[in-house]
């Protein structure tokens, strides 16, 4: 856990000077990835064996590109899965669960306290306590949004007319809870309308009844016990009901429409092509394209770019609109490489061509008509490819005045290589201070290539010169402080992409044509499903889901789909203890 | 985008507040019976710690110093613990790195998975023992948080339970001094009576209390923590809400008897996140601190400046890169700047609370300010030989206007010592293994 912890931690952190004494580099990052010819199964934990450790979970994997093994078909991981976790509803979650609830858009989680971090998602059980001031944002938002709440239109029936409250409640809280109402349950919520009404009126009551679902536990976590035995020790299927609420957080992020829980009920959600008859209709429904989003922003952390602080007087274009502009840049990408293109990893990685409107033409070089919103242009191939140049990214992992090749190169290995950075020592000593006729890279680089420090860094420095060419604004540049700027960099243990390289254009257009890029795809697809790192248990999923991914030539779309078909996905491991 | 302008709320309850406060609330708390013996505790973060070269204060000298000069007007009630070890930090290695070691500073206990922190923190410590006359056991302030992960978790209730940090004083103004948990009132009427007696969030409260105890008993323990943490948060809030012992509103008289309990101005709303804002946001959480405690609200508060990893720029100081940067080789004239930027609020903080009369002296006389930070040397990430300092008083039980070198000594012995000064008699706090004892240097 705290190897995913630090995972983030050095991604995003990585200063412009660091200068750490790699005493635990090797060790770490040198359990070496596996060359692409070896075995499925064989480099990485085979099923049944001794998988990931906990602490290094995104360690370089054997890609397990190859043809599908044997038998390699959904049933070959014996209903294996690591502990399943207990978490609550992400702010994201709340706000969707609301929206399709009550029709209420208004996005009330905004004001809570921001949902706790830990690895690149915010859906990590293990930061998610509930404090007292979440607790009374779920409560005040509970009581406004039932203030707000049209009761008529809501319940659809006369309130004071027999039955229609008692309708309303099975039918709201069955999908609010992901669930049918257990006989008390209703009988709990018939008390809330009651006693309101008594109080107050009618229209109260079915106010009461909505804030009260609101808060309910069973509303705001995903309370999971499993359903029938899957055969392997210590793991069961999850219930129907518990599926369909999984699919709606991994497919809508939000709560799972009527269709899916009638299907739930009617035992139409059992065999592995039920779930996909599902998932696959899930994904033509808009809400996929919004809560897909949410993964890609946390994984490649566009998201982050909410916390990128420039210096006001050197980039005094850097505004709020620029910043909207890059992350709608970002969004808009993805999203037409995944549903409207060909939906390819290597699509995404190094595709020719981007979205830009008139805020960010300047920033791009490129000149589009004003007032008419993003338009699709090519960029310079010798300049930009993909999302990996993007101006969101370059910025987003920038500090305010210089560029930082260590956030960069961090970003790259830790997020589309899946490899860890070590945990650096104690006691770093003190940086030498800047120097003028320095360029940044020299700088940097006369920080780490003392020996003992460079091994480590070359993890990262190598990857991370190579996007110089960029200022922390993401514009191209040729000069870095009156000096030429030297964008050279080499790629350096990775299963199949190692050699030197010339800017962050050909680094792209490798880390796209990359097996070991390919295959941590599927990690990160599984953490964040999941929401929590993979444990041993999962490797034969995980390695089923790269295989698949690997056959579907990299597409996106489908490893989705496949997702939802793996083991991990679909079974249930009871925390041990008490 | 501040949260304020999020909260389509918040200034119709505010204009109502306006209205309210100046007719005045009629009731007083029964905590304002007990004014005289409130003891008060406070922590302040500042992030980033100490550098190579700084100017520490000298034992014996006039001053605190170049940096800390501008809390030289309260010497006198000021120590200065230098040399002193984040000793469990630094023990729970490999951890997480030297970024993410906040929930150490005030736990004392190793981290759980380098996530989250082993145990409650100092202030929640003495919460449970002074903080059960008043509104709420504890006050967590912040500005401009920007990381909520091991960077950023300083407060914590228990293991694996944060206290996230009330950024945006609008809002906070709104939970403190606004009722927010009390009966419903529709905004946009001020003055005007609740016209809807029935209270929508006591009804659902009780709801949900009632089924969280019907979840309990499925759920693993590892599962069940979570789904505790709401249930005590829930509790919390009713005890409230059944209005618990806590301070009359603005406009009453204040809990020590030295006149009104004041209605904190916080003028109109602004970006909270936008770095030219910080110190305005940051005298106003002071602010509203301080009115909590003369209204018998709170006894006890943090505020958190921003994050270990500072990203805070400081344009109002002409300081160009952000605190971490500087921390990373930047110009190393601008460290300083900062720290005494730091001092300054120190000084506005100490002031306010010396300029509250209570009992024989002044609120200052009844609290413990701590200033606390991660790093002994910013440059280097050490978590040794930190510069912290403890102001103010308790009952008269600390030795004040000193500086006590020691190196090497945990912090976690400063830690025990205030939890002695509030009558709290452990030998040991947090991990027992880091913790000699009590600083007999400090206790008069």
């Amino acid at each position: 856990m705290a190897a995913t912890h630090t995972r983030k931690a050095l991604s995003r952190y990585l200063p412009l000077a660091l200068l750490y004494l790699p005493i635990a580099c090797v060790g770490s990052v040198g359990e070496a990835p596996a060359g692409p010819e070896a075995p499925p199964g064989g480099p990485g934990p085979t099923p049944g064996g001794p998988g990931p450790s906990p602490g290094n979970p995104g360690g370089p994997k054997g890609p397990g590109g190859g043809p599908p093994a044997p038998g390699a078909g959904p049933a070959a991981c014996s209903g294996n899965v690591g502990t399943s976790v207990v978490r609550r509803l992400t702010h994201v979650e709340y706000n969707n669960a609301v929206a399709d609830l009550l029709g209420d858009k208004s996005q009330p989680a905004n004001g809570f306290p921001d949902d706790g971090e830990a690895g690149f998602f915010k859906n990590s059980a293990s930061v998610q306590s509930v404090p007292p001031l979440l607790a009374e944002g779920y409560l005040n938002s509970a009581a406004q949004l039932a203030e707000r709440v049209n009761v008529r239109e809501l319940v659809a029936c006369d309130p004071s007319a027999a039955g229609c409250v008692a309708d309303f409640i099975q039918r709201f809280g069955r999908r609010a809870f992901r669930r049918p109402l257990k006989p008390d349950e209703g009988q709990r919520l018939q008390q809330v309308f009651e006693n309101a009404r008594t109080k107050a009126d009618v229209e109260t009551g079915v106010r009461a009844l909505v804030a009260a679902v609101l808060v309910a536990p069973h509303f705001l976590y995903y309370v999971e016990v499993g359903g029938q035995d899957s055969g392997t020790p210590g793991v069961k299927k999850l219930a129907p009901f518990e599926l369909a609420a999984r699919l709606g957080s991994l497919l809508w992020a939000s709560l799972p429409d009527n269709e899916l829980l009638d299907a739930a009920a009617a035992g139409r959600l059992t065999t592995r092509e039920q779930v996909l008859v599902q998932a696959q209709r899930m994904l033509k429904d808009p809400r996929a394209r919004a809560a897909t989003n949410v993964f890609y922003e946390q994984w490649l952390g566009v998201n982050e770019l909410e916390n990128a602080n420039k210096d006001a007087q050197l980039f005094p274009q850097f505004t709020a609109e620029l910043v909207e502009a890059m992350r709608e840049e970002s969004v808009r990408f993805v999203n037409h490489v995944i549903w409207e293109a060909d939906g390819k990893l290597a699509t995404l990685l190094s595709a020719p061509f981007s979205f830009v409107d008139s805020r960010l033409a300047p920033l791009y070089g490129v000149s589009v008509p004003s007032g008419q919103g993003f338009q699709r242009v090519a960029l310079n191939p010798a300049e930009r490819a993909g999302i990996v140049t993007q101006a969101s990214l370059l910025a987003a992992f920038s500090p305010a005045v210089e560029t930082s090749p260590f956030k960069r190169g961090a970003w790259v290995r830790t997020r589309l290589l899946c490899q860890e950075l070590p945990v650096p020592p104690n006691e770093v000593p003190p940086l030498p201070e800047p120097k003028a006729g320095q360029s940044n890279r020299q700088r940097a680089e006369q920080h780490t290539s003392a020996p003992g420090c460079n091994s480590c860094h070359t993890l990262i420095d190598g990857l991370g010169f190579g996007f110089e060419q960029y200022d922390v604004l993401g514009r191209a540049r040729k000069m870095d402080r009156g000096l030429p700027v030297d964008s050279s960099g080499e790629v350096t243990a990775t299963s199949d992409i190692n050699g030197k390289f010339n800017g962050g254009a050909e680094l792209a257009k490798l880390l796209a044509r990359s097996e070991q890029v390919r295959d941590c795809a599927p990690t990160q697809w599984l953490r964040y499903a999941l929401a929590r790192p993979e444990a041993p248990e999962d490797t034969c999923s995980l390695q089923q889901l790269k295989r698949s991914f690997a056959s579907s030539g990299g597409n996106l779309r489908e490893l989705v789909l496949a997702l939802t078909q793996t083991d991990a996905f679909l079974h249930y491991r009871r925390p041990e203890g008490p | 985008v501040t949260t304020a302008k999020k909260n389509p709320w918040l200034c119709s309850r505010r204009a109502f507040l306006g209205g309210l406060g100046a007719v005045g609330f009629s009731h007083l708390s029964p905590g304002a019976a007990h004014a005289q013996t409130r003891k008060r505790f406070v922590v302040v973060y500042v992030p980033e710690g100490m550098w190579t070269g700084a100017d520490r204060p000298a034992a014996g000298a006039t001053t605190l110093g170049s940096v800390f000069g501008p809390m030289d007007p309260f010497r006198s009630k000021i120590t200065a613990l230098d040399g002193f070890d984040i000793a469990t930090a630094a023990a729970d290695r490999p951890g997480v790195d030297e970024h993410h070691r906040l929930p150490h500073l005030l736990s004392s206990t190793k981290m759980v998975d380098g996530r989250t922190s082993g145990g409650p923190t100092l202030d929640q410590r003495i919460a449970k023992v002074i903080g059960g006359n008043s509104t709420f056991e504890s006050l967590q302030f912040g500005v401009q948080i920007v990381y909520k992960d091991g960077s950023g978790r300083l407060i914590w209730k228990d293991r694996a339970e944060q206290l996230p940090a009330m950024e945006d004083p609008w809002q906070a103004y709104d939970r403190i001094f606004g009722n927010r948990m009390g009966p419903a009132v529709p905004p946009g009427q001020p003055g005007q009576p609740p016209p809807r007696s029935f209270d929508l969030r006591k009804s659902a409260l009780d709801y949900s209390l009632g089924e969280i105890a019907t979840i309990q008993p499925r759920l693993a323990a590892s599962d069940r923590m979570r789904v505790d943490s709401y249930q005590q948060s829930l509790r919390e809030i009713e005890k409230r809400l059944q209005g618990a012992p806590g301070g009359p509103a603005p406009g009453a008289p204040a809990a020590g008897g030295g006149g009104a309990c004041p209605a904190p101005t916080v003028g109109a709303p602004m970006d909270v996140k936008a770095k030219p804002n910080f110190p305005m946001v940051a005298k106003l959480q002071i602010d509203l601190m301080v009115a909590s405690f003369q209204c018998g609200i709170t006894n006890v508060a943090s505020l958190q400046f921003g994050n270990s990893v500072d990203q805070c720029t400081y344009p109002w100081l002409g300081v160009r890169r952000s605190g971490h940067d500087l921390s990373h080789g930047g110009s190393r004239a601008e460290q300083p700047k900062v720290y005494r930027w730091y001092a300054e609020q120190f000084a506005y903080l100490l002031g306010k609370l010396q300029a509250v009369p209570e009992g024989a002296g002044t609120m200052l006389d009844n609290t413990v300010v701590m200033w606390v930070s991660e790093f002994g040397n910013s440059f280097s990430h050490s978590l040794r030989n930190v510069l912290w300092f403890v102001m103010g008083n308790v009952g008269g039980f600390l030795k004040q206007g000193q500086v006590i070198k020691a190196p090497g000594r945990s912090v976690s012995d400063l830690h025990v010592t205030v939890l002695n000064a509030f009558g709290i008699p452990d030998k040991t706090f947090g991990d027992p293994a880091h913790c000699t004892g009590p600083i007999a240097g400090l206790i008069a």
